[in-house]
This record gives structure tokens, sequence and C-alpha cells, in this order.
């Protein structure tokens, strides 16, 4: 059951996520200054869904954390679950601009499905969404999904 | 509330220095005079070498050397290397704080390597030096917290037990007063792009009669000490920055600059709470500010600012290459949060108290964000000032 309709955090999602995931068509465009993609960078600098304040303060049917603050970077996954699906997701994240950009874009994708469905969003699907990652930084985007996997895992769990 | 910059602010000299207008005018000067090659004995080569020879000079008197002790190399790393293939199969001792060109050359080459430990400012002591080593290598300054290492004392330690020492000088070079004779090395590694002056040279200074081993073999240049057609542009325009700071009293300059460095310091402790500083307050070069600021990551600090045209440097190991947090605040502060949370703030001779206002309007809206989307909570770990 969600709890989540009366809580003030549900307006806090950032204002441009429609704008960012209507460029996704093309991926990244090389940028001189940046090593990142455009999109990483979008992500990176406005996310969406993140998590603002207090987590206590919002209330959600499933929690996941994973990664570790000693190798530099920690995500931790909220979920509202109704009738089976993700209705609502926020998020925090210890880490670098694509482990930001890739919990960001992760929380885009995962928005309205069901939990299998939600599963299937792996690492290459946020990277690729994404518009590709440095290779050194494609296990930022596997944190995202190591997170969310274990916020589902914990629902299932519950009695 | 982050307004984008009416111009960039380069916080990062400690990664490389603009190019001195001097450097720049005396570079293309060389590169127009149609020089040839240094060693050639025609008229043109003559040219390149008087070039190349008062370069030379203009540094050895920098440091306090004689010219003849001075060989110009491609940059501090190549120095340092060829320092440790002298000492190749010998015992050595470094420090842990080395540049990666010292650390990771001793490792390769010498049959032991003693890694000296340094205090919480980065400091190392002279008693922990074992008598039965064969090399000392600690660098004069440090470039990731600016800390200022006791050479003289670790000298005078060496000496008695016969230990020949090496310093990389690579970041105090023109900052601080330089006399390779009172502080008693046998080496000394400098690199003109920390200097104002182009990337891609450097110099070993080796004292005279101290053993030497080239690392790069096959030709007669620098008196057949370091092989390869003489870099004749690279040298003029190092020759060019060292003469710069010889005329324009460089030490001094930058002895000012520590001023408003301490002032960016006092108002971060201030405005942005559980921040930890890791430079020295003392013993530190004048322009060198490394802080942590807790729960927020350095690379994702590093971006932000630089989205608002502010450019600084990180010990966070997000951003480094081998994704390993930094060495020299594990020696320091032994936390890898505080490294991963570092920044590192190296202003110039050209920084502005203006400057300095901008860093503090932007800075901590950012921090803020970071924390705010962060995992970690506040508080819950002690961080100490
Ligand atoms: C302390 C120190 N040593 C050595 C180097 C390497 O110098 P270069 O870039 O000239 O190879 C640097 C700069 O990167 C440095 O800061
Ligand atoms: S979080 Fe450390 S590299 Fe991405």
């Amino acid at each position: 059951m969600s709890q989540s309709e009366n809580t003030p955090h549900t307006s806090i999602i950032a204002q441009n996520c429609e704008k960012v995931n209507t460029k996704i068509t093309s991926g990244a465009s090389p940028s001189t200054s940046w090593v990142y993609s455009d999109l990483v960078k979008e992500h990176f600098l406005n996310p969406c869904n993140f998590l603002m304040g207090d987590e206590a303060q919002f209330a959600c049917d499933a929690i996941g954390v994973v990664g570790n603050p000693v190798c530099g970077d920690q995500m931790k996954m909220f979920l509202v679950i109704k009738d089976g699906k993700i209705s609502d997701v926020r998020w925090k994240t210890y880490g670098c601009a694509s482990a930001i950009a890739a919990t960001s874009a992760l929380s885009e994708l995962i928005k309205g499905k069901t939990l299998d469905e939600a599963l299937t969003v792996g690492p290459e699907t946020i990277t690729a969404y994404l518009g590709g990652l440095p290779e050194h930084k494609v296990h930022c985007s596997v944190l995202g999904h190591e997170a969310l996997a274990a916020a589902i895992a914990n629902y299932r769990k519950k009695p | 509330m982050l307004e984008q910059s009416d111009h960039p602010i380069y916080l990062d000299h400690a990664a490389t220095m603009p190019l001195l207008p001097i450097v720049k005018q005396q570079m293309q000067e060389a590169l127009l005079a149609d020089y040839g090659n240094a060693s050639s004995l025609h008229q043109r080569g003559h040219m390149a070498h008087q070039i190349v020879e008062a370069a030379r000079s203009q540094i050895a008197r920098l440091i306090n050397a004689d010219p003849a002790e001075i060989i110009f190399t491609s940059g501090g790393s190549e120095s340092n290397n060829t320092v440790m293939e002298t000492f190749r199969d010998r015992k050595v001792a470094v420090s842990a704080i080395e540049h990666p060109s010292v650390l990771e050359s001793a490792k390769a080459r010498a049959s032991q390597v003693t890694i000296l430990p340094v205090d919480a400012e980065g400091r190392v002591s002279p008693a922990d030096i074992s008598p039965d080593v064969d090399l000392v290598s600690v660098m004069l300054a440090n470039n990731e917290i600016g800390t200022l290492e006791p050479l003289a004392a670790i000298a005078k330690h060496c000496k008695k037990h016969n230990i020949f020492v090496h310093t990389d000088a690579t970041q105090a070079f023109g900052k601080i007063k330089i006399d390779v004779r009172t502080l008693g090395v046998d080496y000394m590694t400098l690199s003109a792009h920390k200097i104002g002056g182009p990337i891609g040279v450097g110099v070993l200074y080796v004292k005279q009669g101290s053993p030497y081993h080239p690392l790069i073999l096959g030709g007669h240049q620098e008196n057949r000490r370091r092989a390869g057609t003489t870099n004749i542009i690279g040298i003029a325009g190092f020759g060019a920055a060292a003469a710069w700071c010889w005329d324009h009293w460089s030490c001094r300059k930058w002895a000012g600059v520590a001023k408003l460095r301490n002032e960016l310091k006092q108002r971060i402790l201030q405005e942005i709470p559980y921040c930890t500083c890791n430079t020295p307050a003392e013993h530190s070069l004048p322009h060198i500010l490394n802080l942590s600021f807790a729960a927020a990551e350095g690379e994702s600090i590093q971006l932000y600012l630089s989205e608002q045209g502010i450019y600084v440097g990180t010990g966070s190991a997000c951003a480094a290459g081998d994704l390993r947090p930094s060495h020299v605040i594990m020696a320091t502060k032994h936390d890898a949060e505080i490294a991963h949370n570092s920044i590192r703030f190296a202003l110039g001779l050209d920084t502005t108290e203006a400057d300095i206002e901008r860093v503090m309007q932007v800075l901590p809206p950012i921090i803020a964000r970071l924390r705010d989307m962060s995992t970690i909570k506040l508080g819950e770990k002690d961080v100490s000032i």
C-alpha cells in the first residue's frame, strides 16, 4: 500500500526531467569540456527524483542500499509501490557525476513499471540511455541497478 | 542561486601553470629563428647551443647550482625516473606522499623500497630513516596538500650515514627560495610547466661527484648524461620562465598569495560546516589549500564548480584513472572518505579577492546540494577541523 500521497515530497521532482527524456534519441554529442556525454551532464547537474532532505520524512514501501562510502560510492533507492507497480521513486547517492546521473536516469526509467519490468533495467540500459559512460565509470551504473534490486528484494521479503 | 561566471577562475596552478607571456614570446622567437641542431658545429647549431646554455645558467642560479650540474630532461617524471635508474638494485627510502613518478619508479628499480611514514600534516621525520639505505627521496613540497618537508634536517641526517639525498622540488621551485648547497641534497627534480614554462621539459640537478647513470642512452647530448636531440624550443621556454622568476623575485610574490589562501580557508571553515583542512597551517606552500567536505564526493564538487567556471583539483578515487583515493590523504588522514571528499585549490599570482568572493558565493550551495543528495548523514562520523 502506498503511503506517499500525503507526503510533501511528491512535488520535488526536478523541473526539467521531461526535457532530458526527449533528448535520448541520439545519445551523446561529444562535448569538448566534459568527459561525460551531454545527457550525463544534464542528469548530473539537474538530477530527477532525488530525495531532498531527511529521508525519514519520505514514506515509502521499500528501501535498498548498496555500496560503501569508503569505496567512494553509495546508493539508496526508495520505492513507492502501488498495485505491483512502482508509482514513485526517490534516491540518494554519494558518488561521482556518473553515479548521480545513473541513479537519476534509472529513477526515470523505472517509474510506472512493474517490479519485474523494473528489474530488467540493467546497467546496459542505463548506460545506453545516458549515451554512454567512460569505461571506468560503467560500474557506477551497476550500482544503481543493484540498489534497485536490493529494494525490490527487500519488498518481496516483507510478510 | 548559481550564476554562470563572466570569466573562468583557474585554481589548479599545482596541476599546471598557464604560460607566462614572456615565455610565449621567447619560445616564438626561438621557433621563428631558424635554429639548427644544438650539437652541430655550424653557425645555426651554435645559435641553438647558446639558447640552451643561457637557459641552463638561468635555471642554475635560481637554485644556486653550477650550470654543469643541470641536466635537461622531458619533465619532472623523467628526472625522478633517472634518479631511480641510478639507484637500480640499491636500497631506497621514499616518503609515503611522493609523486607516483618517484614511488613507482623506485618500486620498479630498487632492490628494496622503504616507505617513510608521515605525520598528519604530511611531514617526514629524519629519525625514521634507517642508516642502511643508499638513497632517500623526499619531496621539497607536496603537490596535493602543499606540505613543506624538513629537507635540510633530512639531508643532515643522511650525510651522517653517507646516504644520498634526492628531492622532487617540482612544486616548490619558484615558489620558495631554494639553495641546493644549504639544503645539502645530491639530486633535485624541477619541471618547467609548474613555473609558467612549457609542458614537456624538466631538469635534474646532479651535484658534482654524485653517482649518475643515464636513463636514456644513445647520444652524447647533455654531456653524455641524457641522449636525444636537444629540445631547444622547450628549453628556451624553461629558461625564460626561470629568468622571469629571478627578475621578479617570484618567491616574494608567491609568499603574498598566502594571504588570499588563508582568507579562503577561514571563510570556508566558517561558512561551510563539517570541513576538514588537509593542508598544514604552517610548513606549507603559500598557494595550496586542500580541504574535505564531509558527505560530498570530490569529483562531483569539482564538476559542479567547473560548470560555474571554477577549476580545482580533487583527491577522490572517482576522479582518478585507477579509481584509487589519494595516497597522500590516505597517508596523512588514514581515511578514505576524507580522500574522496577532498578538493585542492591552488591559487595563482593573478588570483584576486574577487575570485575568492566568487568561490564563496558558488561553493556553499554546491556543497549543500551534494550533501542533500548524499546517502551519508552529516555528523554521524566524527569530523574534526
Ligand atoms: C611533485 C611532482 N613531481 C613530479 C611531477 C611530474 O612532472 P612532469 O609533469 O613535468 O613530468 C609533478 C607534476 O605533475 C609533481 O607535482
Ligand atoms: S562513484 Fe566513484 S567512480 Fe562513480
